[in-house]
This record gives structure tokens, sequence and C-alpha cells, in this order.
């Protein structure tokens, strides 16, 4: 059985998700509680000890992250919620967290569930958080951090150490700057959408590049680009336009 | 017997003027003319300065300042620079090498200040004169080489060739003459590229001086005389006074001795006339050898001791050396009446002459030249033989023939045939190949020209009426392509931006009819049922908002997002209706755009109009297939059909929602077609049961 706990600022949201819980998974899960503060939430945590608690992301003019931030350790598993937050999305799909969309469909949260039993190491589990709080704190640049599930786990990266994607049907090898290369079970559309906003560029069906480590490109029909590890990455007729402008900005 | 002789070299460089009296003249004309204080009277001033430094150093000096004053006036760095190099080269005349010194220092500062190549170059290779002339050879050549550094920078040929000249002159008075000889031909060989007669007769000098100091004296001579017939010429007497010199030296060694004093009286006149100093103490020193050849000890200590304080006051130590090894020999060799006429008792004799010897090869050894310190050593050498002190006799004379050695071995001597064959041989293959060439270039060209002068005309009349048809043609094209290309893009903009327009509209459209659904479902069902619809509609919603936010996505996420819709209307309408979607081989889902929610609006209505209202269960058929280079969208439904459904909601109000999305799907093909350049279309085919549609959209690949 799993312990949780539920801590929304809204009422009418706890009330929904609790009676979800009820219908989805009640042999599962059994909610011990649901706090409408950061302060109540972290009184919460203490007392109850729970194993999973569902986290708004924004807690009246708190968020769910300074809750976090206020434990030494976390000992708990986390499945954020959240209306529409672009950048807590964004934030936990960099670091491969589990969340909810509101209202929550029941499907989505009976999959959230069952994702719990695939348990991860505590280490990979502290990473996790780490690359969440460092992702949360550098919106915008290019030391962003992000996990990827590989054969061996997660393994968690600098955005700025991949110089390259390529596609592999439904997974993609990632290609970095110390010259290891990963297979992971994700596919090129996901990295292209992850990456999309930190200067990478996808110039081929198979390929999504890095735009820092682009030693060269020669002319052609549609050209290719020399990355810094010389490899030579073809670039599509069709993307060739786009890709200049992208480059020269 | 090693003679003096003196190389003057005044390739000054400031000015390349040549140092004519009547050029001074029509220069104090012009000046006394201008005496508006502006950078023409400078100019004068400067090169009245530079003129009179070779023959009046005094009068040199008075217009150096006056240019000196003008050019602070002017506030004008580099004629102040230039001001103050004449006037060291007028101090120089006059033999005051700490004022010179003083002048080309201060002018070394502002030329370097203004980062003035050409100048900094020309006072490093003063002050190299003014060092040479002080005897260290070493300074001097130091820094004529940082001025032939500066020329090889700026491309200088003539300046280049200037300074090898005096470059070899350095290796010359350091002995080194394999060095000397080297750079002589290197220079000459520049000279008579550019064509330049000055430079190349004082190469022509200095050969001859090399040559002398070989023993080879015929072609000394040759050489001399060509030097000296140049200088005639173009009446430079200086330099006309230290080629008689430089000939009657030649003659001397020939043992020609009256014509060689013949010369030197020559030489001596000259110089006096211009009062040279220097050339006056180098003509008494070697009459004074030639009279003491010839035993008449009287004049012999006359011109000697008249050239030692000329060379004691200039500071040239090398000739004052060898002023000092004459006056020892001939204290040794003068009978005792002349002695004592000299003021010497016969016998302080040896002591005195040694005494004069050792003061020589003091200097000698100060100044490294090594040529004179041996023809000193083999003076005391004698002195002591005469004085019977045989073993520093010897001693002396080990010194000297060690230093002989040095001087003259058989590989410098080789060296020295060396440079001149090649040069020889150079200089012959350049002429040959010139001459062959020029020939051949002759024959060709009168061959063609015939030829050339017939066809050209005509080539040229159609090749200008052709290129001006020509630049016609694409100056049209190009000017009607910007035209357009402005036009066309202003469109494009209007375009996209009606496109978002209508894009937005259709999320109002969307969230509307979504509230329809909602409120239908409700009405019919438990809360729980509602609530569970109501997180899938969200979910639905999410997606479709965002896809429209896109110009294109890929036909797999639009599916993606009809899909859920198409199950969100079949849960709501408790399955009533099955769905498939069948897309082709042909097509990359992944890889082909299309606009994002062109489909919905028809799927919309077939499922409101045509199915919602059919007895029994319906189906809806989504079929994309490829038509060359269109995709075509094909949605059939075997609903009521477009007659009944008319019919029976002929009162009904929703019948302008429908029409809505459709109206906005045409309104975004038309838009399409004119921004693609395409032929997309939306057709209505009326089944016998049903309704099927046709969205015909140009195929695109996003790779």
């Amino acid at each position: 059985m799993i312990r949780a706990i539920i801590i929304d600022d809204e009422t009418h949201c706890i009330k929904r998700l609790s009676i979800l819980l009820n219908d989805v998974c009640s042999n599962e899960v059994h909610l011990m509680g649901g706090f409408q503060s950061v302060e109540t939430g972290l009184e919460g945590i203490k007392k109850l000890q729970p194993d999973l608690v569902f986290l708004d992301v924004q807690i009246h003019d708190k968020t769910g992250f300074d809750l976090l931030r206020q434990l030494n350790e976390i000992k708990f598993d986390v499945i954020f919620t959240t209306a529409f937050e672009k950048y807590a999305v964004q934030a936990f799909k960099f670091s491969a967290f589990e969340y909810l969309l509101k209202p929550i469909d029941a499907d989505d949260l009976k999959q959230a569930i069952e994702k719990l039993h695939e348990k991860i190491s505590k280490e990979e589990s502290v990473k996790k958080f780490d690359t969440l709080f460092h992702n949360l704190q550098n919106l915008q640049n290019a030391s962003k951090r992000i996990n990827v599930p590989t054969i061996n786990g997660l393994v968690f990266l600098l955005v700025n150490d991949i110089i390259r994607c390529e596609s592999d049907v439904n997974y993609t090898n990632i290609f970095l700057k110390d010259k290891t290369k990963l297979f992971v079970a994700k596919t090129l559309k996901e990295f292209e959408e992850l990456l999309g906003e930190y200067n990478f560029y996808r110039v081929h069906n198979s390929h999504l590049i890095n735009l820092a480590y682009i030693k060269s490109y020669s002319k052609g029909k549609g050209g290719y680009v020399t990355m810094i590890d010389n490899t030579e990455i073809e670039v599509s007729t069709r993307r060739k336009d786009d890709f200049l402008k992208a480059l020269a900005k | 017997m090693k003679k003096i002789l003196l190389q003057l070299f005044f390739i000054h460089l400031i000015v390349t003027v040549n140092a004519q009296q009547k050029e001074i003249d029509s220069l104090e004309t012009l000046l006394a003319r201008h005496t508006v204080a502006d950078t023409v009277r400078f100019q004068l001033l400067y090169k009245l300065a530079f003129n009179y430094a070779d023959y009046d150093p005094d009068k040199g000096l008075i217009k150096a300042a006056e240019a000196l004053q003008l050019a602070k006036q002017l506030k004008d760095t580099v004629r102040t620079g230039q001001a103050l190099t004449t006037q060291g080269l007028n101090y120089h005349s006059l033999g005051n090498d700490s004022l010179t010194m003083a002048c080309y220092e201060s002018a070394l500062q502002l030329f370097k200040k203004v980062n003035n190549k050409k100048g900094i170059a020309s006072v490093y290779n003063n002050m190299g004169i003014v060092w040479f002339y002080k005897s260290d050879y070493n300074q001097a050549m130091a820094n004529r080489k940082k001025a032939l550094k500066i020329f090889e920078e700026l491309h200088d040929t003539a300046r280049i060739a200037t300074m090898y000249c005096n470059i070899s002159l350095d290796y010359q008075y350091l002995s080194d003459y394999a060095q000397s000889v080297n750079y002589l031909f290197q220079a000459l060989k520049l000279y008579e590229s550019i064509g330049n007669k000055k430079g190349i007769a004082n190469t022509y000098k200095n050969l001859g001086i090399q040559y002398r100091k070989l023993s080879k004296l015929p072609e000394a001579l040759a050489y001399h005389n060509k030097a000296l017939e140049f200088f005639r010429q173009t009446d430079q007497t200086i330099s006309v006074a230290e080629q008689l010199a430089n000939i009657a030296n030649v003659y001397d060694d020939m043992s020609s001795t009256t014509t060689a004093l013949q010369y030197y009286h020559e030489a001596l006149t000259l110089n006096q006339s211009i009062n040279n100093k220097r050339g006056i103490a180098s003509n008494f020193i070697n009459m004074g050898m030639v009279y003491s050849q010839i035993k008449e000890y009287d004049t012999a200590f006359i011109c000697i001791e008249k050239s030692i304080p000329l060379f004691e006051e200039s500071g040239d130590k090398n000739s004052l050396a060898i002023a000092l090894n004459k006056k020892g020999v001939l204290i040794n060799e003068a009978p005792d009446g002349i002695l004592i006429k000299q003021g010497i008792a016969p016998p302080q004799r040896y002591h005195k002459s040694i005494e004069s010897l050792n003061r020589g090869i003091q200097l000698a050894v100060e100044i490294e030249a090594i040529d004179v310190q041996a023809s000193l050593l083999a003076s005391l050498s004698g002195v002591y033989e005469s004085k019977k002190d045989f073993a520093k006799a010897l001693e002396a004379y080990k010194k000297f023939t060690l230093l002989q050695d040095s001087i003259l071995n058989d590989a410098t001597a080789e060296k020295i045939t060396q440079d001149k064959l090649q040069y020889e041989f150079d200089k012959k293959e350049a002429a040959t190949k010139a001459e062959n060439e020029k020939k051949v270039a002759l024959a060709t060209e009168e061959i063609k020209r015939e030829r050339v002068i017939k066809n050209s005309s005509i080539f040229g009349g159609s090749i200008l009426l052709l290129s001006a048809f020509i630049s016609f043609v694409f100056y049209k094209r190009r000017r009607d392509a910007v035209a357009q290309k402005v036009e066309t893009d202003f469109k494009l903009q209007v375009s996209d931006t009606e496109m978002k327009a209508l894009r937005s509209q259709m999320n109002p459209h969307f969230i509307f009819n979504s509230l329809n659904s909602i409120s239908d479902y409700i009405s019919r069902n438990d809360i729980k049922a509602a609530d569970n619809y109501l997180a899938k509609f969200a979910k639905v919603m999410r997606m479709i908002l965002e896809n429209s936010d896109l110009k294109e996505v890929t036909l797999a996420d639009d599916l993606k997002a009809l899909e859920l819709y198409i199950q969100l209307e079949s849960l709501r309408m408790e399955h009533k209706f099955s769905y498939e979607i069948i897309v082709d081989a042909g097509i990359d889902k992944d890889n082909t755009l299309v606009p994002p929610l062109m489909l919905q609006p028809f799927v919309e209505n077939s499922i409101w109009h045509g199915i919602s209202k059919k007895q029994g269960g319906g189906k809806i058929a989504i079929h994309i297939r490829k038509e060359g280079d269109m995709i075509n969208c094909i949605i059939e439904d075997n609903g009521i059909g477009r007659e009944k459904s008319k019919q029976e909601k002929s009162a009904v109000s929703n019948n302008e929602k429908k029409s809505l999305g459709m109206k906005i799907t045409r309104a975004r093909i038309d838009i399409l077609n004119k921004l693609k350049k395409s032929k997309a279309a939306v057709e209505l085919f009326d089944l016998a049961e049903g309704l099927r549609v046709e969205v015909k959209l140009p195929l695109q690949l996003s790779f």
C-alpha cells in the first residue's frame, strides 16, 4: 500500500483527486490527508512520513518547489500536479519527473501510479531532484541538465555536453562531447521538443544537432555541417533556408 | 704599405637632390622671394640646409635653425624631425659629433612618436655614419641594419641598395672583405635594376677601394675612373676630390709616385676650397706617406703633423691610428737633422717612435681595426729591429703575422672571386633572357598585329552591342524581380496575418462546440462519468490548442488530436459509431506537414449532422491518400446526408455554427494557395448514404 498525501491550495482539487484515487486505485493508494499551504504541507510530511506526495506547483504565492527545497532529505516519491505552468512542465520533462495536468484524467493517474513501481535507486532519486532544482534555477541557459532513460537506468546529462542526436527507429543515439554515445529509449522527436529551445536544430529527419558545436557548414543542395567531433551531418534540402536563418541568430 | 683612404659616403637619406652650387643659388633666390612662414618656406630652408652641409655647414646650420623654428611654429612633428636631421647633418660636417648625435636622437624620438618609418630609418642611417666616422664600425653597422630592415619593409629599392653599400663599408673597415664585396655586388645589382647612376658610381668607387685592398690594381683604377667620370659630370666637388685621392692611392701602390702626388694635390685644393676637413686630413696623411717614401722628410713631417690634429678633432680614430703609424715610422727613418727640426732629440728617436706606434695600436685595438693594427705592428717590429731589440721585434712581428693571416686567408680571397663570378653570370643570363624574349615577342607581335587590327574592329563592335543588349535585359529582369519580390513579400505578410487570425478563430469555434458536447453528455449521464468525460476533454482541448498555435504540424500530430476528438465524441454518443483512420503506406506521417485542424470541422459536421441524427450505428472513415504532389484527405460518413440534414434543421439554430468552421477552413485554403502557390481545395460529394468530403492539401515534407 502506498501512503499518500495531497498538497494543493484549492479544496476542490484535493477533493477531486481524492475521489479519483478512490475510484481508480483504492487498493493501491492509501490517502492520509490533504494540506492547503506549504507550511502545513511540510508539517504533514514530517508527521505522516508519506511514500507519495501529490504536489501542486502553484500554492498561494509559493510553489511546490519551495516546499521541497526546505527538506533536508526527500524520502518520498513526488507526482506534480498543475493546470498550465509551461515552465514547470518543461522542467518535469527534463528531469524525468511524473506530472499530471489538471483536470486530472483517470487514465493518466492510473499510469502515473503504475510507474511508481519502477523503483529507482536512492542516488538516482537524489540526482533527479538535483536536476529539477538546477533546471528551475537555470530556466533559460544552456547549462540545463537533462535526465535520459538508458538500458542502464537514468543518466544525467548537461545539455551543453550534447553534440548531436541521431534517430534509430524509436530510439535515439546521443553523441556527447567526451566522445561517448548513449542509446536512449526516446524518439528523436521527443528530444527535438525538449531541446529545440536550447540552441538545438533538427537539420534532418534523423539528426538533431547542437548549433553551438558546428565547426563548419559546406554548401551543397542542402549542404552538410561538420561538427566539432568531425562527424559530417547532412542538412535536408527543405531545412536549408530555415537552418541558415537559425544559424544567423 | 697601407694607405689611408676616405670613402665619404654622403648619401644622406633625407632628400635626394643633387648637391649643386647652382641649386643652392636658385634655392636662395626662391627663399628671398617666399617670406611667408609656411610649409613651402620650410621646404626651401630644409633643402638649403641639406645642400649646405657639403659646402658650407655654418650657413647650413643657420638655415636648419630657421627650418626648425618654423616647423615648431607649424606644430609639425615630421618636419621638426626633418629639420633636426639636417641640423645634425651640418654639425656632422663641422665634425661636432656630440651635437650631431643630440640632433639625431631628438629627431628619432619625434619620428617614432608619429611612426614615420622613413624618418626613423633615415636617422638610423645618419647615426650609422656618425659612428662610422668615430670608427665604431659595429655600432655603425647595427644602426644601418636597423635602417635596412625598415627600408626592406617599405620596399624602397634605392635605399636598400644604399644600405648595402654602407654596410659593405662597415665590413670593409672590420676587415671582412668577403662580406664587404658581397654587399657591394648586391647593391650594384639593385642600382642597375633601377638605373640609379649615382648609386652605380658610388658602388664602383667602393669596388675600386676593395680591389685595391686585394692588390688588383688595374681593376681598382678602372672602377675609380668610372666613378670619377660620373662625379665630375654631376659637379659633386666632395666626391670628385675623394675620387682623385683614391686614384692617387692606386698610383702610389703602382709606384707611380709623381702621378700620385699630382692627384693628391688636386684633391687637396678641391677639399680646401670647400673646407672639407676630413678630406684635407686624408690628403695630408696620404701625401705625407708618399713624401716619406721619396725621402722628402721635411714635407712628409709637415703633412702628417697637419693631419693629426684634424683627425683628433673629428674623432676619426682609424685615420688617427694610421697617421700615428706613419709618424712613428717617419721618426724612425728620418735623418737626425730633420728630427731636430721637428723638436725631437736624436737619442729620443726610438722612444718617440715607439710611443707614437703604441698609441696607434691602442686606438686600433679600441676600434677593432685589424688591418691598421697589423700595419702598426709591422712598423713596430721594424723600429725594434732598428733599435736592435730583436726579441721585441720578433714578438711584434709574430703578432703582425697572426693578424695578417686572419685578414687575408685563402678562403676569403676565394669567396670574393666566387661572388664576382656569380654576379657576372647572373647579369649575363638576365641580359640574354631579356634579349631573347624581346626578339620573340617582337616577331609574334608583328604577325598578330595585322590580324588583330582587322578582327578587333568587327569583334569589338559586336561585343559592345551585344553587351549593351544583355545588360539591358539583365537590368530589366532584375528591376522587375525586385519589384515583384517587394510585392510578394507584402502579400505573404498579409496572408500570414490573415491565416493566423483564422486559426485563432478556430479556437472559440472548437471551445464552444466542445462545451455543447459536454453539456449534452452531462445532461444524460451521472456525475462521475461526466467528470471523467470532462477530464478527457480537457486533454483533447489542450492538444488542439497547442497545435492551433503552429502554422504547420506533422500529419501524425494532427491525426492524433483528431482521433482523440473522435474518441471523445464516440464516448458521448455511447459508441453509436465506429471510426477508422487509414494512412497510405506511401505517406510518412512524421515527415508530412499539414496546417493544423483542417479536418476537424468536417469530422465534427459528419458526427453532429450526419450520424447523430441517424437511426442505428454509423461509421466514419478517414483515408489519407497521396495523389501526385498533393495529399487527399477523404472523410466519409454514412449519416443522413446533406439534403435530409438541411430539412431537419431548417428550424434549428446551430446551422450557423456548422457553416462557421467550414467557412473558416475554406478561407484558410484560399490563403494557403496564395502562400504556397498550390491548388488546395475542398470538395463535397453526396453519397447514396451519407457524405464524402475531400480535402486536398499540398504535400509538404518537413525534411
